[in-house]
């Protein structure tokens, strides 16, 4: 494909024009902000744009698509996959300039938002009104709705919630060509046509640029609690949640913590469990004010074969409880000042082989695996700390890095359950050739001469 | 070398700088990307940098030093002092002059305050109204009337044993000399022992972010001299950011078991009036509301301190206020618009603002209009 290689004095007249001082930058300093994000990866750029409206993004995209300028479409850059790295010189569009919060609903359980808000703003505010917006990435004070509904982000609460594509009613994009696409609706069940909704979820801004987002709002929980749960092993720490599925509860959060990260806490700061627990679970359930007791006790049942257990019944005990596996990220650097993070998925059932798996192929190249995440949804944070400046440490870990991938395909798994292919992950290893080439297909369908995010996603 | 930004983000929603303009290069993230290849600690090496300080100094230099984003951090860094230690190796006639303007003229602050106040507003270019506005609130602008009557509930135990210095600051001990001479009657009639506080200069903090190190040093060393000659005794400070700055000489100036006697002796006035007791007056409000200063961090007792004496009081929805570093001086047009932002972070009814911090008390005062005015509470309490 040909792209322009720079941008003309016609090509920057026509973007001061549509876009004024204001929305528009060439500026080195500015340029060198947006052309990376959270991989540390980097490209290059010709130009920020910062569309106030959908009108500027359709003008901005009919003119990008007969120019054949590249577009890389950018929220707040969090990216862990290179989803925002400029593959190939182009125009980044920030969405921060579309930030409102258009509509939210007590009464139909809808909001109507630009794709720039936060994804933490929104929330409180959801939950100013009594309501919930599920989807919680750990990121979400980072995070941007647009980029959680273009990576389909996932989070804590998934297990009991779904993901974010279980949130995304509808949504508006802007095709390359300028053409403005209104997909879904406000209303719960719709079955006509298509689901193009959920073609745009997750699809890493392949198919077009995102101006508006219709988002599904639940009821919020009245209470909620927590227990966490000390075992000599994963081993005993995952089997004690199959239990608790068994027995019927769905919790709303099921976080295992294993033996290398406990290593880290105890290494890194105060922790209340006693020397010989050496993994641990973290169970958060959600319901009515006068019923979060008996569903907690209905918990604990189920927990009677752990070595230690703390329960907190309110926002404050709850956080302490939380804050022993917030802590994990930060203190992992003790093993090493730079990470190379993984975000695999696999069946429930098959958390414990694969989590075994990676630690041996971990150990295998002198390394250690951080391995915690979501239990309940199979979603597991396989990270590894090493020294950049140490080239042989960098070369063992990205190996290592690498055949975790491999590996995870061996238990029916995914390579990435959140933060999606971005510039960084061969999703070619997973998908199959007939399928990923049908999505080739689809994506050309909307963007013809492949001008947004080339090189990314799939 | 220590690690950088790994641009995750966590900082754009506690960045004062960030809630103005919602743009990804003004936030410590981005900043960091512009800053950290000039700076040797992070592996940086100006020669070799791509954008050398000159090409991105009017962005990276847009930093109130309220060091929210170093609390957000999960390496815990801290912009305000990357760019602290960037100014520090590139010198610059503004960071010479607010050196001049903190360490010298202080004395002068009144008279110029009583000078601006002269000067119809009408004449003031707009480019340098804040700095007008700013200059009229040096100078006092009289008693405000208390709000309440407090005492020592009798039944309180306060340890009463270790003399106290009272760090004053340097709006106090130039412009406000009534707080000083409030909190040492307060002191007094707690029970303290009060030492004599003559020999404490500036606690060199607005110095740190100018990157005027040297300076910094000297005032820290004369500091922590007077503290050791006079017995090592607590320190009681009313301002926020003094106490920030004073906390940060542990690890630095002091280290060891010294750094750790020096933070033990640290204490916020409000911490020493326990167990006060309020006779309310006429004079307080309605309604009013609490400005949380940035620099107590997490463990801002004042407000504590006030919601006990003065229940009902409503914290403002703003972040910073745009005083630190020294923003007022390189961008006062953002230092304004941040200060405008923190009050219309209060409901409308609220025209009285408490706060804790010498700093934060001038600078909204400077951008508040009407008859809305922002006290120190030392200002509505006495005895």
């Amino acid at each position: 494909m040909m792209y322009a290689s720079a941008l003309t004095d016609s090509h920057r007249v026509f973007l001061e024009d549509l876009f004024g001082k204001d929305g528009l930058s060439f500026e080195p300093a500015v340029l060198r902000v947006y052309s990376s994000d959270a991989s540390n990866e980097r490209g290059k750029i010709f130009a920020v744009v910062r569309p106030a409206d959908t009108g500027q993004v359709q003008k901005f995209m009919r003119w990008a698509d007969a120019e054949r300028v590249v577009v890389h479409p950018r929220g707040r850059g969090t990216s862990l996959a290179g989803g925002c790295v400029p593959t190939v010189p182009g125009i980044v569009v920030s969405t921060l300039g579309m930030d409102k919060l258009i509509d939210i609903s007590s009464t139909d359980f809808v909001a109507e938002v630009e794709p720039g808000l936060c994804t933490a703003t929104f929330q409180a505010e959801a939950e100013k009104r009594g309501l919930m917006f599920p989807p919680d990435p750990a990121s979400g004070k980072a995070t941007s709705l647009g980029g959680n509904v273009c990576t389909c982000a996932g989070g804590l609460r998934a297990v009991k919630y779904g993901v974010t594509r279980d949130y995304v009613l509808g949504c508006e994009i802007v095709l390359p060509g300028g053409q403005l696409m209104k997909f879904g609706g406000r209303t719960q069940k719709d079955v006509v046509g298509l689901d193009l909704t959920r073609f745009v979820v997750g699809s890493e801004g392949t198919l077009g640029i995102v101006t508006r987002l219709i988002l599904k709002l639940i009821p919020k929980p009245e209470a909620s609690a927590s227990v966490l749960v000390g075992y000599r092993s994963l081993d005993d720490a995952l089997s004690s949640m199959t239990k608790v599925f068994a027995a019927g509860i769905l919790p709303a959060a099921a976080e295992f913590i294993g033996e290398t990260c406990m290593d880290i806490l105890t290494r890194t700061g105060e922790c209340p469990w006693p020397g010989e627990v050496k993994a641990m679970m973290l169970f958060q359930i959600d319901g009515g004010r006068e019923t979060i007791g008996l569903e907690n006790a209905r918990l604990s049942r189920q927990l009677d074969d752990a070595l230690w257990k703390m329960e907190g019944v309110d926002k404050e005990e709850e956080d302490r409880l939380w804050s022993f596996r917030r802590r994990i990220s930060a203190a992992s650097y003790v093993l090493g000042p730079d990470r190379m993070g993984g975000d695999m998925a696999v069946p429930r059932g098959k958390i414990l082989p694969a989590v075994r798996r990676f630690e041996e192929i971990a150990a295998a190249n002198g390394k250690r695996l951080v391995a915690f995440g979501h239990a309940g949804d199979g979603n597991i944070h396989a990270n590894l700390h090493y020294d950049a400046s140490d080239p042989d440490d960098a070369a063992r870990t990205a190996k290592t890095h690498h055949k975790l991938d491999k590996a995870v395909l061996e238990f029916g798994g995914s390579i990435s359950g959140e933060h999606g292919g971005g510039s960084l992950k061969d999703v070619g290893r997973q998908l199959g050739a007939g399928e990923h080439e049908l999505m080739l297909r689809i994506r050309k369908l909307f963007d013809p001469n492949l001008i947004l995010n080339p090189k990314k996603g799939y | 070398m220590k690690r950088g930004c790994t641009q995750c983000g966590e900082c754009l929603n506690v960045c004062p700088v960030y809630r103005q303009f919602t743009r990804e290069e003004y936030s410590p993230k981005g900043k960091r990307l512009l800053m950290e290849p000039l700076a040797p600690e992070f592996g940086g090496d100006e020669r070799a940098a791509e954008l050398n300080w000159e090409s991105v100094r009017s962005l990276a230099r847009l930093c109130a030093g309220c060091d929210r984003c170093r609390k957000a951090c999960a390496r815990k860094l801290s912009t305000a002092d990357l760019l602290a230690d960037v100014r520090a190796t590139h010198p610059h006639w503004t960071q010479h002059f607010w050196q001049l303007w903190i360490a010298r003229m202080g004395p002068l602050w009144p008279s110029l305050g009583l000078m601006a106040t002269l000067v119809p507003d009408g004449l003031t270019p707009k480019p340098l109204k804040p700095l007008h506005d700013t200059a009229k609130i040096l100078a006092d602008r009289g008693e405000a009337r208390p709000w309440g009557r407090i005492r020592k509930n009798p039944e309180s135990r306060t340890d009463v044993s270790k003399p106290v210095l009272l760090f004053s600051g340097c709006t106090a001990n130039n412009v406000r000399k009534k707080w000083s001479s409030g909190a040492n009657d307060l002191l007094l009639a707690w029970g303290y022992e009060l030492s004599d506080p003559g020999g404490f200069v500036c606690c060199g903090g607005t110095m740190h972010h100018a990157g005027r190190y040297g300076a910094q040093r000297a005032m820290e060393g004369q500091n922590v001299e007077y503290w050791r000659k006079s017995g090592k005794p607590r320190i009681a400070v009313f301002c926020a950011s003094c106490f920030h700055s004073l906390h940060g000489y542990a690890g630095g100036v002091l280290t060891g078991n010294e750094a750790g006697e020096w933070l033990a002796a640290l204490t916020p006035v409000s911490v020493l009036l326990a167990g006060a007791e309020v006779e309310h007056t006429e004079a307080k409000p309605a309604a009013y509301g609490y400005h949380q200063p940035c620099h107590w961090g997490d463990n801002d007792n004042d407000i504590k301190f006030l919601q006990r004496l003065f229940p009902g009081l409503h914290k403002g929805t703003g972040l910073c206020c745009g005083m630190g570093g020294i923003l007022q001086m390189s961008n006062p047009g953002l230092s304004r618009r941040m200060a405008e932002s923190t009050l219309d972070g209060f409901p409308g009814a609220i025209s009285r603002i408490v706060t804790g911090c010498s700093g934060c008390v001038m600078q909204l005062n400077a951008a508040a209009g009407g008859d809305m005015r922002i006290e120190h509470w030392l200002d509505l309490v006495s005895l």
